[in-house]
């Protein structure tokens, strides 16, 4: 892995070439984060030097999708923070289907296939998939693809099955997935319940209101003026009465919309949009 | 003038903070950040166990609250904490950092280039070298870099491994790091 060290002006040379490629605008990113997902993506790539690195996003589409791969952040695990899945599996999703005979998920910015799967284990109960669309969207296809292909990530094993049984009360996360050379997958008719779609900026609006938008620990890496954008857009996408499902350590305090939902659980970042 | 003063610390390290958070008044004038290896899946519990034993508030930051005194600000588990521009806390799930998420390296390194001479650095008893590179990188900055006395931890390798990445300013015992907090308050926040 070569050795990218990268100053404010250079970091804005990359994203600025970033988004002239076509390719999502990242100047909405946090500095620190932007900064040390560049230099990690950069020398995963094997560049060391900003002047190379823009030259090959000028010029190699395909070197630009993989480095383009390489910013986007992995989730931990399934089910990460338990309280927050067990809470939608008790009251939130309960509650979506009482009001809506076939409600819709959208998933915005996946990297992985975590949430997707999380999001599916808990709509068995009762094949609630079956009158259910799920949307999953990404900024990078080719996370799209492995998403889709239900790669899962040996290691993360352990802590998402402890996850599950303290979410659903079931035993093992074992059944859900087949081995292939070594390699763990997620069965191919989890996946098939969701459609998936590319997106070319961090958050398009979709065509139709949807009823849940699971979005989590996904603006901690935005600046504040950006999440507001972001937050423009989910709010518009959300049905009244619609759900944002945020990471733990996020909060609207400090945006534009702290107002424009409130928390059904104090203790849960699950927001219910208002009217 | 510091603008932080960020404490690391994993195995042994609980009884020093606990020690540093009972002597701080409401009044310090400098934000303490406290980054410590701990459970990955407990989300409550530590910050009522440091509020026992702090005169000054102990909060989890959410991301993007701001960095003020006042408060001691905990780094929550199972994310990074980073110091972003403008003075506000950022968070993040990027893969762990010498086995640890919140790794005591991000939380310096952020912090470095934010605060860059005003800062203070200070890696208590660990069992691993996690917060050694970023204690480094806390003095190639211009900040202050403290370790606490090997001789005293129950677990000295986060402060050896400091020692021998870089030439840390001062090497203290507890009371010693306690007596650094007192200056500050009195200095009205000088750097030492």
């Amino acid at each position: 892995m070569a050795n990218l060290t990268l100053g404010v002006t250079e970091v804005r040379e990359i994203t600025a070439a970033l988004a002239e490629s076509g390719y999502p605008d990242f100047t909405g990113y946090s500095l620190f984060s932007i900064t040390r997902r560049l230099e990690i993506a950069g020398g995963n790539c094997g560049i060391s030097e900003s002047g190379m690195l823009i030259s090959k996003i000028n010029s190699d589409p395909l070197f630009t999708d993989t480095f383009v791969d390489h910013l986007m952040v992995e989730t931990t695990e399934l089910f990460r923070d338990p309280s927050v899945w067990k809470l939608l599996r008790d009251n939130i999703i309960p509650d979506i289907f009482k009001k809506n005979d076939h409600p819709v998920f959208w998933l915005p910015g996946c990297s992985t296939a975590d949430d997707l799967v999380s999001l599916f284990l808990l709509l068995e109960d009762d094949k609630l998939f079956e009158r259910s669309s799920i949307i999953v969207t990404s900024i990078c296809e080719k996370r799209l693809k492995n998403i889709r292909a239900g790669r899962f990530d040996n290691q993360k094993f352990k802590v998402s099955n402890e996850n599950y049984k303290k979410v659903t009360g079931k035993t093992d996360l074992s059944g859900y997935l087949d081995k292939e050379e070594g390699k763990l997958y997620w069965k191919k008719d989890m996946l098939s319940v969701a459609d998936f779609l590319p997106q070319k900026s961090h958050l398009e609006e979709l065509s139709a209101p949807v009823n849940c938008v699971i979005f989590r620990d996904k603006m901690i890496y935005f600046n504040l003026a950006f999440c507001n954008r972001v937050l423009d857009t989910i709010y518009n996408g959300l049905h009244t009465g619609g759900f944002l499902v945020t990471g733990a350590g996020e909060t609207l305090v400090h945006t534009l919309y702290d107002k424009s939902f409130i928390k059904p659980d104090e203790n849960e970042n699950i927001f219910r949009k208002i009217g | 003038m510091y603008r932080a003063i960020i404490i690391g610390g994993s195995a042994g390290s609980f009884q020093v903070v606990a020690r540093i958070l009972s002597t701080l008044d409401k009044d310090f004038p400098v934000p303490v950040l406290l980054v410590l290896h701990r459970l990955k899946h407990v989300r409550s519990g530590f910050v009522e166990a440091l509020s026992i034993k702090s005169s000054i508030p102990v909060k989890e930051p959410v991301d993007k609250d701001y960095i003020r005194p006042g408060f001691t600000w905990l780094a929550p588990s199972n994310y990074h904490l980073y110091v972003e521009s403008g003075n506000r806390f950022a968070l993040s799930t990027e893969p762990q950092v010498n086995h640890s998420r919140p790794s005591v390296d991000l939380s310096f390194f952020s912090a470095a280039k934010e605060y860059r001479r005003n800062l203070a650095g200070i890696i208590l008893s660990g069992a691993n070298k996690d917060g050694a590179a970023g204690l480094k990188m806390v003095g190639d900055m211009g900040g202050t870099t403290i370790v606490q006395d090997p001789s005293e931890c129950q677990v000295p390798v986060m402060p050896l491994e400091s020692m021998k990445l870089t030439k840390v300013h001062y090497v203290y015992n507890t009371e010693q790091i306690v007596s650094f907090f007192k200056k500050i308050r009195e200095n009205g926040q000088n750097r030492q």
